[in-house]
């Protein structure tokens, strides 16, 4: 017989990774582009932030068609880490507000704290299910 | 809860590869059934019941049992 479904299906992993990597760089685009390419003209701004939304909004669509692509063990891994990563990073991150909003650390509250959160607990939370299940 | 999956497997000389194939999960999914270490949802233990034309219950067994 011929080899068995892989863990992931390289075509959809690819997909995943070029759809993520243009949306990387549109973010970049519209987070510097104001100041460093186009002297914060509002019109070219919105345009940068509106591709930057179309690009997530592939990265959401490849990502579903990967997660679908998955085998029924893989599925539920991904998605106990899903899980673990949302719960992280709401609960991690309220604490995190809670403590700037009562003056107890000066450090102020930014989103991409909460996004790292919930990237690094997803990646680990992966890592250790695929490891518990080999 | 237990299985016979490897025995089963086994009497037929097939690989975890051939297996997988038939079943079109990943060898790592029947490598985890086959060591207890996952169950498979019903769809999956029912396409495996079909598999090797037993019943569900001649295959999978719960652990109280």
């Amino acid at each position: 017989m011929n080899d068995s479904k892989n863990y992931t299906q390289p075509k959809k992993v690819k997909m995943l990774a070029v759809s993520t990597t243009i949306w990387l760089l549109t973010m970049a685009v519209a987070a510097f582009g104001p100041t460093l390419l186009w002297d914060n003209q509002t019109s070219i701004t919105l345009l940068a932030i509106a591709l930057n939304l179309l690009a997530g909004l592939f990265v959401i669509k490849f990502n579903l068609q990967h997660w679908n692509s998955l085998d029924e063990m893989m599925q539920r891994v991904h998605l106990n880490a899903m899980g673990i990563a949302l719960g992280l990073g709401i609960v991690g991150g309220l604490s995190f507000s809670l403590l700037e909003t009562s003056d107890i650390i000066q450090t102020e509250f930014d989103l991409s704290f909460m996004v790292i959160i919930m990237a690094l607990s997803y990646f680990i939370s992966t890592m250790v299910g695929m490891k518990r299940l080999r | 809860m237990k299985n016979r999956l490897k025995v089963l497997r086994a009497e037929r000389s097939w690989t975890q590869n051939d297996l997988a194939r038939a079943l079109d999960v990943s060898r790592q999914t029947v490598n985890a059934i086959e060591t207890g270490k996952y169950d498979p949802s019903l769809p999956l233990a029912f396409k495996i019941s079909r598999l090797f034309e037993l019943p569900i219950e001649d295959i999978f067994k719960d652990k109280q049992d």
